[in-house]
């Protein structure tokens, strides 16, 4: 199988009221072709940077400073203007977690959806390729809906159109960033159910970002667990969760609240570290409860195991799953 | 920024107000703030000392040099009866400041007035003020002045008079903003549940308040009030000839522009940098008093 | 919709009553006769008899009001007092001279100010951005005559490029042409950089929006984002202003009309009042205070027209 994202020591720098401030660090992952890969993590470990870089839409101020994606052959990071916009909504395509905000307020879903097909070169034909994507994301009635404007439209169904206008040109690879967190549970699952059909009747690779680990079991392949702009882990769904190798997933883990568990509420302890003022050594030993003198020496190095990557020099990081390694979430 | 929008307020790219300093020393930090108060200093002590300072009688004809262009005795030519136009320009601004400065004080306290009553009284004083004040200001003020000029005769009391009515509306909106926000801010109904009555109010919160925007708009309406006032007298409405109102001068020197282009020339860069030095002076007082009101452009 | 049109025309209305009311009332409060005024100190006190009553001056200010209003829905403004010609017809005359001006300059400084709001926007505190802006807030600021005698001075007398005076005829659209550039020009000129700077901050407040980010994830051209996409969403906040614009216009476009020497509801003012003709400055008045507070009304349903969002809340 054939790798579509391929994203090879990736550093992303933000300057911050002049202060740099370093939000991916030497990033790799692969995303194999009809893959569902979930990025997770917390607020500003640098998902969501990292499913921006992947599409080229840093904000001002941040900037690559290292490394290379190539999506399906293509070599992102050094595309030029007319080659970008090409692969941005045609190789490539990205939907984000607020619909609302990400529609644009003063034109009718049908004219949204022509600008998009215009800008790929399409002319002819326009409405039923409109019509064919509406009713593919489960909109019943493709006709009113690209009559309407963004602000009639509830919230799943503007998720909805979001995907469809990614999905007009047909890309390889869909970039979802928190695409179900602005929703409710069950319009939540609706759209989960969706991309998985998409990859399933199309085989769309999809990179998944969310900080909800229960929306990564149901819909992902394998996860990658981000730490202040690292990934510290990586695995398939079912094995990282049930035996996770790193202190910050398993921490991550156990401190889902549980039914089962009611009385008890289990945080990490510890802040989130300062980006701009980054310590020596392993970016989770502050907060970690099994942190050891070498962690605090250099960053720590990628241990490969058959089903996945760790950053961890702790030997229960180096060990293969299914010996004792910790007891695992729940 | 989007507070600004409503606001109509047009953000200048780099204008931050420095931290620290005395007041002057910050609106000077700026090269526009430093401008407009170069050009507010200078004229208002030529204003003041303009019968002092001016090289020549402003009266004095010399019908052999007319229409000349600069030369060492008149620095700046001479007009269509041969009188020096630096000294002629120089009483003007002690013309336009008589006019404008009053008119622009009687609408500020009139304004005031008036916002306090409609902001404090509220129903239906507020309603009435809001009208009439929205009436006044859907009319361009030149047409204004115009017609009452026209029927009312040319006095300068007349003239200030215009100009204040034209000026009160948006001092009043300013205030009367300014008073409803105030009057509902959670410590000011402790002191009034305290037994403050309106005026203790209006005086320890209201009046400290609404000063910053006010002081802003006075300095933004003082070069609308010239250059309407200019206008007047060139039109010759306003002001009458031979008073060496800025507008008289380049009324006079139009009629003859094509002998001698220099009356108007000078006139109308002394018009440009007074009202320009206003504004930007106006423009940095707000940046540097970080005020944010709903002012209206009158 | 409508509760809150008939609102909105209700207080126009209500504007230009309080206009018909004012200047009644001011001619009544006159120190002096106003007909002496306009006939001289000489005049024989029968022909100042017949004037007062051919101007209704006798009657009360509410009845002057009334018998004026219902003259005016008839399309009778009243007399001319030196020419004896009706106001209407002399106002209908000069009218549309000084709409095509107002409409001209208009139509200028708008097309200059989106491109300097699209580039001041694209590069923010460059040297450019940073000029733009010093200049807008400077020039609106400047009296609408000394730009008119200075481009006057320019463009005629230093460099004789175009005629200075008169207005041209219609029949000849070259000539009126170019009797209408500089005019046109200095009005612009005044509110181009303004709007462009108002524009400028609506633009850079839509570009931070998401659905800005996401078209361009959607590999839409950068030219199309700022003109098709961003403007459009810039534009309502600037519409209300170009109401208010068009009627600072009318008032500036007076001084210009003067000064270029242009036929026009502005030169007509002018001479009406220099000659203290008060019927002819009724009319005349009115008439553009309605213009004034119509461009504003257009303006403020333009608005809601635009928003679609707005459209409906109006209609609830």
């Amino acid at each position: 199988m054939r790798d579509v994202l391929d994203i090879a020591g990736v550093s992303v720098t933000y300057r911050v009221q002049g202060q740099p401030c370093v939000a991916l660090h030497d990033i790799s992952l692969t995303v194999l072709a009809g893959e569902i890969l979930g990025l997770v993590g917390e607020s500003g470990c640098g998902k969501s940077t990292l499913a921006n870089t992947v599409l080229r839409l840093l904000p001002a101020g941040g900037e690559v400073t290292g490394g290379a994606i190539t999506v399906a052959g293509t070599p992102v990071l050094t595309l030029d203007d007319t080659a970008l916009r090409r692969y941005r909504g045609g190789t490539a395509a990205m939907i984000f977690q607020d619909p609302f905000s990400s529609l644009n307020p003063s034109f009718t879903i049908g004219t949204q959806l022509g600008l998009v097909q215009r800008a790929h070169g399409r002319r002819g034909a326009r409405r039923n390729d409109q019509v064919a994507a509406l009713v593919e994301v489960g909109l019943p009635d493709p006709e009113s809906v690209l009559r309407a404007y963004p602000h009639h439209l509830s919230g799943g169904q503007r998720q909805r159109v979001m995907i469809a206008m990614a999905l007009l040109q047909r890309p390889t690879l869909l970039v979802a960033d928190e695409p179900t967190s602005a929703l409710d549970v069950t319009t939540q699952a609706q759209i989960l159910q969706l991309l998985r059909e998409l990859r399933d009747n199309h085989g769309t690779t999809i990179l998944f970002v969310s900080h909800d680990l229960g929306a990564v079991a149901q819909l992902c392949d394998r996860v990658a667990v981000m730490y202040a702009g690292r990934v510290v882990e990586t695995g398939p769904v079912g094995a990282l969760f049930a035996a996770p190798r790193h202190p910050y997933t398993k921490a991550l883990l156990a401190a889902i609240p549980s039914w089962r568990n009611a009385s008890e509420l289990v945080t990490i302890p510890g802040q989130a570290p300062n980006l701009a003022q980054p310590l020596p050594g392993c970016a989770f030993a502050p907060r970690c409860e099994h942190s050891i003198d070498p962690c605090t020496v250099g960053e720590p190095p990628l241990v490969r195991h058959q089903d996945g990557d760790v950053r961890c020099v702790l030997p229960s990081a180096t060990r293969a799953r299914g010996s004792s390694g910790g007891g695992g979430g729940h | 920024m989007s507070a600004d929008l409503a606001a109509q307020r047009v953000p200048r790219a780099g204008a931050a107000a420095s931290k620290g300093g005395s007041f002057v020393r910050q609106i000077a930090a700026s090269p526009s703030g430093a401008f407009g108060l170069l050009v507010a200093v200078a004229l208002v002590v030529v204003a003041l000392f303009a019968p002092l300072l001016v090289p020549h009688s402003y009266t004095a004809l010399d019908i052999e040099h007319r229409l000349e262009g600069p030369t060492p005795t008149y620095w700046l030519g001479t007009d269509n009866l041969g009188r020096d136009l630096l000294s002629r320009l120089m009483m003007g601004a002690r013309v336009a400041l008589q006019i404008a400065a009053p008119a622009v004080f009687l609408g500020v306290a009139v304004g005031l007035a008036l916002g306090l009553a409609a902001g404090y009284l509220g129903g239906r004083v507020d309603t009435l003020i809001v009208v009439v004040l929205d009436a006044i200001q859907s009319f361009p003020a030149v047409v204004l002045a115009l017609a009452v000029l026209a029927l009312l005769g040319s006095s300068t009391w007349d003239i200030v008079l215009v100009l204040a009515v034209a000026f009160v509306p948006s001092f009043g909106r300013v205030t009367r903003t300014s008073v409803q926000a105030i009057r509902s801010l959670p410590y000011v109904d402790a002191e009034r549940g305290l037994g403050a009555g309106p005026l203790r109010i209006i005086g320890r919160h209201v009046l400290p308040n609404v000063a910053p925007p006010l002081i802003v708009l006075m300095a933004m309406n003082l070069p609308a009030a010239v250059g309407i006032e200019s206008g007047l007298a060139f039109l010759g409405l306003g002001v009458q000839p031979p008073t060496p109102d800025w507008g008289v001068i380049l009324s006079d020197g139009f009629g003859r522009i094509r002998e001698s282009p220099w009356p108007v020339l000078w006139t109308c860069a002394v018009l440009a940098v007074t009202t320009l030095g206003f504004t930007f002076l106006g423009e940095r007082l707000r940046d540097v008093l970080d005020v944010r009101t709903t002012e209206v452009r009158s | 919709m409508l509760p809150y049109l008939s609102r909105r025309i209700g207080m126009a209305v209500l504007v230009l009553l309080i206009v018909l009311v004012f200047l009644a009332l001011l001619v009544q409060i006159l120190p002096g006769d106003p007909v002496s005024l306009m006939l001289g100190p000489r005049a024989d006190p029968e022909l100042i008899e017949v004037a007062r009553r051919q101007m209704d001056l006798d009657s009360s200010v509410p009845a002057q009001v009334w018998h004026f209003l219902t003259g005016a829905v008839r399309g009778d403004l009243g007399q001319d007092f030196l020419t004896k010609r009706p106001v209407s017809e002399l106002i209908a005359a000069a009218l549309p001279n000084t709409l095509i001006l107002a409409l001209t300059s208009l139509a200028l400084a708008v097309a200059a100010a989106i491109p300097l709001a699209v580039v001041s926007a694209a590069r923010q505190g460059s040297w450019l951005d940073r000029i733009v802006g010093t200049m807008s807030v400077g020039i609106i600021s400047i009296p609408s005559y000394v730009i008119g005698m200075v481009l006057l001075l320019l463009a005629t007398v230093w460099l004789g490029w175009l005629p200075a005076i008169g207005t041209g005829s219609l029949a000849d659209p070259l000539d009126y042409l170019a009797h209408l550039v500089l005019p046109a020009l200095s009005l612009a000129m005044i509110w181009a950089g303004y709007l462009a700077r108002l524009l400028r901050s609506a633009l850079l407040e839509v570009l931070g929006q998401d659905y800005i980010r996401a078209a361009r994830a959607y590999g839409l051209a950068e030219w199309r984002i700022y003109y098709q996409l961003a403007l459009r969403n810039a534009i309502p906040s600037v519409v209300s202003l170009i109401g208010v614009a068009l009627g600072d216009l009318m008032g500036s476009a007076i001084f210009i009309e003067v000064i270029f020497t242009r036929n026009g509801l502005g030169t007509l003012l002018y001479n009406a009042t220099t000659q203290r003709d008060y019927p002819t400055i009724r009319g005349g008045v009115l008439l553009i205070a309605t213009l004034f507070v119509l461009a504003n009304l257009l303006a403020d349903l333009a608005n809601r027209a635009i928003n679609p969002r707005l459209r409906e809340v109006a209609a609830r």
